[in-house]
């Protein structure tokens, strides 16, 4: 046998692994936005055509139209500071669709999604729980075995798989406790889209690293009397004191 | 009341079983007869500060290791893990602790798992570690104090203090935010003693100090910063 340069060009980076894996990554964002698209094959079993078509227009829209959708989702969330996107951020990813089509679709898979009863809202929500969790382990699989290689950019390839980590443990927890699942998925989509964003460099390094710190958004992450404000915010309220 | 509180470099050794400082910490814990607060400032850094040395001292780690897994015995990897512990901890003093903590981590989890999600492990570790940090306060007893949105005469004095003393430069924002916190908390009624390990920070502030007592009428003795070393 002879000795032959490898031709594949891997990056042993985050962004590497954001890239040969943005599938999973676009699968992983889609689901936790839309859970309903999880529950895509249980319509077809009832036979409802009418809700299962459109969840099918929504996951096999061409790449093409995949990347322009994550790109003005990205465009919303690559902002400084994404504090203040966050209560409305659901209003703000569906107001930046530019696709006449996909908006409608979405929208009326919201409102379908809302009536569900809340037993059958739990069952949907399992599923894009299950789903997401398979994405997000091939990503971390990928990127753990990256770190061995001599090539890795450790830093880099850590701070993405933390990103990945935290919606894991987020999304887990909400298998056996949904009581806040719509603020948790709401966190998780701004985590995925951050990691879509870094991708796309839209963000940096940094920036990405920032955002695992958001976690004080999230009560259970919170000083324990829930009423202190964030030290990092102390500056901007300064400002509006007038100080 | 009379309290005491830590600054950042004092709370690290608490999280940090391995850190060089933790004798001393645990010693002005343990002699402290009065009640403990800890500012959220102080947290956030603390926060901070976990992330970036743990995430630091887990990349040169890591490069260090990389052969760790053509090892097919447990004694020779200890063995290993042990020399590449030593020329880490020589070649970088600041992260010393920290190697310290990571390694012995490293050992915890090669007694039950397999080596080859080591790097996932850790990684999961650098998140944990900023958690840990509210219980292990709790722990201690140390009640944690910051603003609310609600209180304005807290925001007004802190106005007032932070006007006052404008022209003192501190080394950056989470001391200049740390010592603005205590010195709007501390009053007649709830003196603060700050400890630090930090001298510069103990003499700014303490000069801070001075300069609210001449200029705004700070009450003398509510808050004041002890160098402990």
């Amino acid at each position: 046998m002879t000795n032959r340069t490898p031709n594949l060009k891997i990056e042993f980076t985050g962004r590497g692994v954001l890239t040969d894996f943005s599938n999973e990554l676009y699968n992983g964002t889609i689901t936790v936005f839309q859970p309903l698209i999880s529950g895509k094959e249980i319509f077809k079993k009832m036979r409802k055509a009418n809700v299962f078509k459109i969840l099918n227009f929504i996951t096999d829209i061409s790449p093409r139209s995949q990347e322009k959708l994550i790109d003005a989702f990205t465009d919303v969330i690559s902002v400084e500071d994404i504090t203040d996107e966050m209560s409305k951020l659901r209003e703000k990813l569906i107001d930046a669709i530019k696709d006449e089509e996909i908006k409608t679709k979405l929208e009326y898979a919201d409102k379908y999604f809302k009536n569900l009863t809340p037993s059958d809202k739990k069952q949907i929500y399992r599923f894009s729980i299950i789903r997401t969790l398979g994405d997000i382990s091939v990503l971390r699989n990928a990127i753990n075995y990256r770190l061995w290689e001599i090539k890795s950019d450790i830093k880099e390839l850590m701070i993405v798989d933390q990103a990945l980590y935290k919606i894991e443990e987020i999304i887990r927890k909400n298998l056996h406790n949904m009581k806040h699942i719509d603020r948790d998925l709401n966190y998780c989509v701004m985590l995925m889209l951050r990691l879509e964003a870094f991708k796309r460099k839209k963000i940096s390094l940094e920036q990405l690293e920032q955002t695992l710190s958001y976690e004080m958004l999230l009560p259970e992450y919170k000083l324990p009397n829930v009423n202190i404000i964030n030290p990092s915010d102390y500056g901007t309220v300064l400002k509006v004191l007038g100080a | 009341m009379h309290y005491y509180s830590l600054d950042t470099n004092l709370v690290i050794p608490l999280i940090n079983p391995h850190d060089h400082n933790r004798r001393l910490v645990l010693k002005v814990v343990k002699k402290e007869k009065n009640d403990g607060v800890i500012c959220s400032s102080v947290i956030e850094e603390t926060r901070i500060v976990l992330r970036k040395k743990s995430l630091s001292a887990i990349e040169k780690c890591l490069k260090k290791i990389r052969k760790i897994r053509d090892f097919e015995n447990d004694f020779d990897r200890n063995a290993f893990l042990i020399e590449a512990l030593k020329e880490l901890s020589e070649s970088n003093k600041e992260l010393r602790d920290f190697y310290k903590l990571i390694f012995n981590k490293i050992n915890e989890y090669l007694k039950e798992n397999s080596i080859d999600e080591l790097p996932s492990f850790l990684s999961e570790f650098v998140e944990q570690i900023t958690r840990i940090v509210i219980q292990i306060l709790k722990d201690n007893k140390l009640q944690i104090i910051g603003f609310n949105y609600s209180d304005i005469n807290m925001w007004r004095r802190l106005i007032k203090i932070s006007k006052t003393v404008d022209k003192i430069k501190f080394k950056d924002e989470h001391d200049k935010w740390i010592f603005y916190e205590l010195a709007s908390f501390a009053n007649i009624e709830f003196t603060i003693n700050c400890y630090t390990h930090d001298y510069e920070f103990s003499k700014k502030s303490n000069k801070s100090i001075s300069v609210l007592e001449e200029k705004i009428n700070y009450a003398p003795s509510t808050l004041r910063f002890t160098y402990v070393n």
